[in-house]
């Protein structure tokens, strides 16, 4: 990168580097919520962390084309989000291949059984979801976000969002409960 | 933080997403970003080359407009400038005998050069040294190669003036006697008679 920038002619490499410092910082700035996105959606950390790092080239490679620099956040949020489901798709049809070789693999983990089958139970409500309200509840849910940020990131009114979430939340309330029901 | 956000907060169901979201990187994830950015074709070269482009293009524009005025129906005026001793055909040097290779002058007449479009435009973009001719295919010789030769020995002969006075001593006497056995009667034209005028009364 920076051999590359040091044989360009001296104003040019100037605005490069300026555009490298500003990447540097937007990498710093986002790289937990590229993550987090990512890991909504796929529930596998390394997985996640492959996504984000793809979601940061591509990034890169298009960050002169970024008018407004301010939307940074939200257009890795929605590359980000679109490769892990992307991912997410892939994992599953390779999944499905492995399912039928390898049948009993991932064997219980007795540490804390209860909290994992509650988590697993939220996160099945949160996958069926529709992708709308899914992307809603997991941008609310990491990092503190509220309405406004969340507004922000997907470029939707606040009053979507709001909206948005309260159907999402009553739906995963209602699969919640159906879930407790069905393991009783 | 807004009211909302206290509510939401004091959702369990929020707090269980929040918590089942509240996961970190490891960390090498920034590094690792960093280093596969690297990798990366650099981001900024459209940015950084856009200046390039637009020189790059103004120069194929430049160029293109060269060509098009080069290659214009301007191109069909010939020039008064075109350079008759640019290019001597071949023909005539390969005729050249050993004598009048020392005096290489022929008059231009006899052999035609090949017919050059010179558009003066050109002439004074590209300079003096390189002229820019088109050969259209009109035949170099217009006289055969036997009369040419002749024409050069004799060009060169009277250009050596014994020689030249020397002809003219020898030609001084001479007369050109016609053939004996061609007379030719004279012609005598009689003037006409009104024959259209004998002809109507006839009929």
């Amino acid at each position: 990168m920076h051999e590359r920038a040091d044989r360009l002619p001296a104003g040019l490499v100037t605005f490069d580097d300026e555009l490298e410092r500003e990447f540097e910082a937007r990498l710093v700035e986002s790289s937990t919520l590229a993550f987090r996105v990512a890991f909504g959606v796929l529930r596998h950390r390394e997985d996640a962390e492959d996504v984000a790092q793809d979601a940061f080239a591509k990034a890169y490679r298009s960050f002169h084309q970024l008018r407004d620099r301010e939307r940074f956040r939200a257009w890795l949020v929605r590359m980000t989000w679109r490769m892990a489901l992307d991912r997410q798709r892939a994992n599953r049809r390779r999944a499905s291949r492995e399912a039928i070789v390898d049948t009993d693999a991932a064997p219980a983990d007795t540490v804390d059984v209860l909290a994992r089958e509650r988590a697993e139970r939220l996160w099945l409500a949160i996958d069926a979801l529709p992708e709308k309200l899914r992307l809603v509840v997991i941008l609310a849910g990491i990092e503190g976000h509220n309405m406004k940020e969340v507004a922000a990131l997907l470029g939707v009114p606040e009053g979507t969002v709001k909206s948005r979430l309260f159907v999402a939340r009553n739906e995963l309330r209602a699969r919640l409960s159906w879930m407790a029901t069905e393991t009783r | 933080m807004d009211g909302h956000r206290d509510a939401l907060k004091d959702d369990p169901l929020a707090r269980d997403i929040e918590s089942a979201l509240r996961v970190e990187p490891s960390p090498q994830f920034v590094a690792r970003v960093r280093a596969r950015v690297a990798r990366e074709p650099l981001g900024a070269t459209g940015v950084m080359s856009w200046p390039l482009w637009l020189g790059g293009a103004a120069v194929v524009a430049g160029a293109l407009a060269l060509v098009v005025s080069l290659g214009g129906p301007r191109d069909m005026r010939v020039s008064d400038s075109t350079p008759s001793t640019a290019t001597s055909p071949p023909v005539l040097e390969a005729s050249r005998g050993p004598s009048i290779a020392t005096e290489p002058v022929l008059p231009q007449p006899l052999v035609a050069a090949p017919v050059q479009r010179v558009t003066r435009r050109a002439v004074a973009r590209i300079g003096p040294e390189e002229t820019r001719t088109n050969d259209v295919g009109l035949p170099q010789v217009l006289i055969a190669d036997d009369e040419k030769r002749g024409f050069e020995l004799l060009v060169t002969e009277l250009r050596d003036t014994k020689r030249a006075a020397a002809v003219a001593e020898a030609t001084r006497g001479l007369t050109t006697p016609g053939p004996p056995w061609l007379e030719i009667a004279p012609v005598i034209i009689e003037p006409l008679r009104e024959v259209g005028i004998a002809q109507g009364e006839a009929q």
